[in-house]
């Protein structure tokens, strides 16, 4: 076995087509492995230039708050509605691998006494859409697009080309079956794609923060994509089974390759949007301004400093604020569950019509180990949302008089914790080792009694 | 009279691709798939257009009947801006699902377009928004690719080759008749697609203009300048290759370089070299600048104290109170004037940047037209960045107009009246904003580097398969 090996991947070395799939991996990953790092990179940079201007202006609030007492009270009760809270959301874990919908969410909110619930997320939209909608290279692209792309260019012809130039028929004849020999070039064209996969994954661990922490994440993200490539592997093995000519079976399989990789995976997410459509965000907004001007009406709520000088007049206008605040909530709510519960049912609608394509399943498992994925990120929102009520209570307690406005109330102020993320799914992944299972069976049993002809 | 050889071998190839029932049943199913695609976006476009009258219509009767309120604090209120959706967009939604839809233009801070459509989106694998422009740029050139790799490469494994350049005067014919052939089989592909995107463009609820049918038009001829561009390359690499096989692993190679690969690696690349800011580093900023001030005009508590002794002097008065004019109305409104110079320099950085990562998007076109074609064709669909900007800018010239008339204003009639409040009114003389589409001549002034590097393409591969013909051979040097 291992001379066979050893010669395989002798002939392997002397096929120009071979060397240049193994270029072109290599060369793809290298460039996964400079974007991933540099998202990655980006994104820390950020967090850790948020995290320090939160704690300065934290350090600063907290002492306005502990000076309170000396300040004249209409001026400290401004003190509560004037608080920014910047809250961190969780960290994906792994956006070097898969980009997944890293760029596109926020990872931070800023939440005043009269932030709504509406307007948690509203400022920052700033990417730039043109490059968004090309997409970009990461390593999760590398392994579900162009990867079984490189294992179809090395395997198309690896029983066929053998067949129409009549090897077959003698090793046949020598060998009895060709699972041995077939086993061999399997193991060494999947090594030869899977490997710079391997490599850039083992790259970006030992580049990136956490080694240890992400030790359990990495290993689970190669063994999906080790998984995906198996499954190719198979329909490579079974379209051999079939096939008569190697052009027919190179057709086939990037037919099948058009169709996994591109075709299902785009056509589900557009069907998965038509059948459950979200309601319209502009309807969301015209609810919520309609409540707000109808509840506001001949009330200044954005600038109590200029408009009502005294204690109780600043008191009111917060309580005015709070209650209109309450008020769009309440208009917004049905929207907003609603457009929650359509993103759950294209959720679902989505995983089970994503299973038409292992490539889709594969895709969202890599994002999901990663916890780039969109349930990630909801659940992140949902949290941050969550979190604005019991912040809103406390700070109004503090600007209506029930707690005094001191370094002790700040302090009491309750925190955000990012939520822990949810298991991923397993059961894709299992659907995507069931199909490569029969696959592969399918193929061993045409391919042990096939015929050289 | 008989027909030229060039005819002959053009129909022949395409009685022989119709008796493949492999390409015909990709053909069909290509065909379908880029039906649904129209399909599902003249859905999403009516169903967005409806939306968005709708609100317009709500978001003009909140403003109108806010009742009597203090100007400054309806600033704040302010109004929403609603993108419109173009007709040509159905060909082609591009950057769309990535660009926001709506700008709330509020007093003191110059918004993104929010509201997202791909925030409403659940998948995390974005392989291409489903339109007829993916399906073209993607699925038709890959299998236009499949069509050309046996070209010529099967008359040479078959031996016809020899015989064909027999029958022919020169190599040259038996290429232009293998182009022409599949220039046929192109067109059949496309067309009945085009009439149905025509169909659905001129029934899209977005008003249809000389305009739009001009763009729609350059839509259609950019991609026909792309297939022409593949089907000359393909047969080119067809006529210089063993085997169909061969060909085919040539010709998927090089569509796997310029489809999938280029234009993701193009914009990848783009964001390392010039990278954006997020938008939370943006906001900072912009806020720093405010408070900090720029261009040495002081912090803000400095700005407001000049601008108070500014008033006092110009004015002859020693306290606020007996000014002519509210200086809170004149406060708010030198604020205003302030933050829209730092929005202006923080956007201008922004599109600055933007600007640094399509010229290095574009450098890729070297490497593939397919990035020209992107740009192109988003250009005449309307939905490239060009437009969001416009949409924008004329967002911000009215946030503009409305707030600084609202602290005018309050600065001439709020004086000695803490409680002053306009009423409807003003409210009305600062209604009816309408977006104003932007012409296809400006369109065309942003995209016409690409317009020159689709012409090199075509030219280079016009080129590249007349010497292919030139020195096209029965049989291949070993």
């Amino acid at each position: 076995m291992m001379r066979l090996l050893r010669l395989d991947a002798l002939a392997l070395r002397r096929d120009q087509i071979a060397v240049a799939i193994l270029f072109v991996g290599l060369l793809a990953c290298l460039l996964a492995v400079l974007t991933g790092r540099g998202r990655l990179a980006d994104l820390r940079a950020d967090r850790a230039a948020g995290l320090a201007e939160v704690a300065a202006a934290r350090s600063e609030a907290r002492e306005s708050w502990a000076r309170a007492a000396e300040t004249p009270p209409q001026d400290a009760v401004l003190l509560p509605s004037r608080l920014m809270t910047t809250i961190h959301l969780g960290e994906p874990t792994l956006s070097d691998f898969s980009a997944g919908r890293s760029r596109l969410e926020p990872t931070t909110a800023n939440i005043r006494l009269a932030t709504r619930p509406d307007a948690l997320f509203a400022r920052y939209q700033v990417g730039n859409s043109e490059s968004a909608f090309r997409g970009e290279i990461d390593l999760a692209f590398i392994t579900l697009v162009l990867a079984p792309l490189l294992l179809i260019g090395l395997g198309y012809g690896v029983f066929t080309t053998d067949r129409e130039s009549g090897l077959a028929r003698l090793w046949l004849a020598q060998a009895g079956s060709p699972l041995k020999l077939l086993a061999v070039r399997s193991l060494n064209r999947i090594a030869i794609v899977f490997a710079p996969v391997l490599l850039a994954g083992l790259t970006l661990w030992l580049i990136g923060p956490d080694m240890a922490q992400r030790a359990g994440p990495v290993a689970a993200w190669l063994g999906v994509a080790l998984l995906g490539l198996l499954f190719w592997w198979a329909l490579v093995l079974l379209v051999n089974s079939f096939a008569r000519a190697a052009e027919t079976a190179a057709l086939i399989l990037i037919g099948c390759w058009t169709l996994f990789v591109f075709v299902v995976p785009t056509a589900v997410t557009a069907g998965a949007g038509l059948i459950n459509p979200p309601p319209s965000r502009f309807e969301q907004i015209a609810a919520a301004r309609a409540t707000e001007v109808r509840a506001s009406r001949e009330y200044d709520n954005d600038h109590p400093e200029l408009s009502t000088p005294t204690l109780e007049g600043r008191r009111a206008t917060v309580e005015k604020g709070i209650e209109v605040r309450r008020l769009v909530a309440d208009a917004v709510r049905p929207l907003t569950e609603r457009y929650d519960a359509q993103l759950e049912a294209q959720r679902r609608t989505l995983q089970w019509t994503q299973l038409l394509s292992p490539t889709a399943v594969s895709g969202e498992a890599l994002a999901g180990v990663a916890r780039t994925d969109a349930g990630f990120y909801a659940a992140q929102r949902e949290a941050a949302a969550d979190y604005l009520a019991p912040l809103s209570t406390a700070l109004a307690d503090a600007a209506l008089g029930r707690q005094p406005i001191s370094a002790t109330t700040f302090d009491a102020l309750p925190r955000f914790t990012p939520p822990a993320p949810a298991p991923t799914p397993v059961w894709p992944i299992l659907w995507v080792a069931f199909v490569t299972l029969i696959l592969t069976i399918w193929a061993v049993a045409r391919l042990r009694r096939v015929s050289p002809l | 009279m008989s027909a030229s050889p060039a005819r002959v071998l053009a129909r022949k190839d395409a009685r022989e691709l119709w008796r493949d029932r492999r390409l015909v049943l990709a053909t069909v199913l290509t065909v379908l798939l880029a039906l649904a695609a129209v399909v599902s976006t003249w859905v999403q476009v009516s169903a967005y257009e409806r939306d968005r009258l709708a609100a317009a219509a709500m978001e003009s009767d909140s403003w109108l009947s806010q009742g009597p309120r203090d100007p400054h604090s309806a600033a704040h209120f302010s109004q929403w801006a609603f993108r419109p959706m173009t007709a040509p967009g159905l060909l082609d939604p591009a950057a769309t699902a990535h660009a926001g839809s709506a700008v709330w233009m509020e007093a003191h801070a110059r918004n993104p377009a929010a509201f997202r459509a791909v925030e409403d989106r659940v998948g995390a694998l974005e392989l291409g928004e489903f339109s007829l422009a993916w399906v073209i740029q993607t699925l038709v050139t890959l299998l236009l690719i499949v069509f050309a790799a046996g070209a010529v490469a099967r008359e040479r494994e078959r031996g016809t080759l020899r015989l064909m350049l027999a029958s022919a005067r020169a190599g040259g014919f038996v290429l232009r008749g293998k182009v022409l052939g599949l220039l046929t089989i192109a067109a059949l592909i496309v067309t009945p697609l085009l009439i149905a995107a025509g169909a659905a463009v001129a029934l899209s609820p977005a008003a249809l203009s000389a305009d739009a049918v001009v763009r729609v038009l350059l839509w259609c001829l950019t991609h026909a300048v792309l297939l022409a561009i593949v089907i000359l390359i393909g047969v080119a690499v067809s006529a210089r290759s063993r085997s169909s096989a061969a060909a085919l692993a040539v010709g998927i190679g090089v569509w796997v370089v310029a489809v999938p690969l280029a234009p993701r690696a193009a914009a990848s690349l783009a964001e390392t070299v010039f990278p954006t800011p997020s938008g939370e580093r943006f906001w900072a900023a912009a806020q720093k600048d405010i408070h900090d001030g720029i261009d040495g005009s002081g912090t803000a508590e400095e700005r407001s104290a000049t601008l108070r002794a500014g008033l006092l002097q110009r004015y002859g008065v020693t306290t606020i109170e007996e000014l002519p004019i509210s200086f809170r109305g004149a406060s708010l409104d030198a604020s205003e004037r302030f933050s829209n110079r730092v929005f202006e320099r923080r956007w201008a950085m922004l599109e600055g940047t933007e600007d640094q990562q399509r010229a290095v998007i574009r450098a890729f076109s070297v490497v593939s037209p397919v990035i020209a074609v992107q740009n192109l064709s988003a250009a005449f669909a309307g939905t490239d960045n060009a437009h969001q900007r416009d949409f924008t800018r004329q967002a911000e010239v009215e946030r503009q107009r409305v707030v600084n008339a609202l602290n005018n204003d309050l600065t001439v009639n709020g004086v000695g009246q803490p409680a002053y409040k306009a009423d409807a009114r003003l409210w009305r003389s600062l209604d009816g904003f309408r977006v104003q589409p932007m012409p296809v001549a400006s369109a065309l002034a942003q995209v016409w580097p690409d317009i020159l590097i689709l012409l090199i393409w075509l030219i280079g591969a016009g080129l590249l398969a007349i010497r292919a013909g030139r020195t096209l051979r029965p049989e291949l040097p070993q």
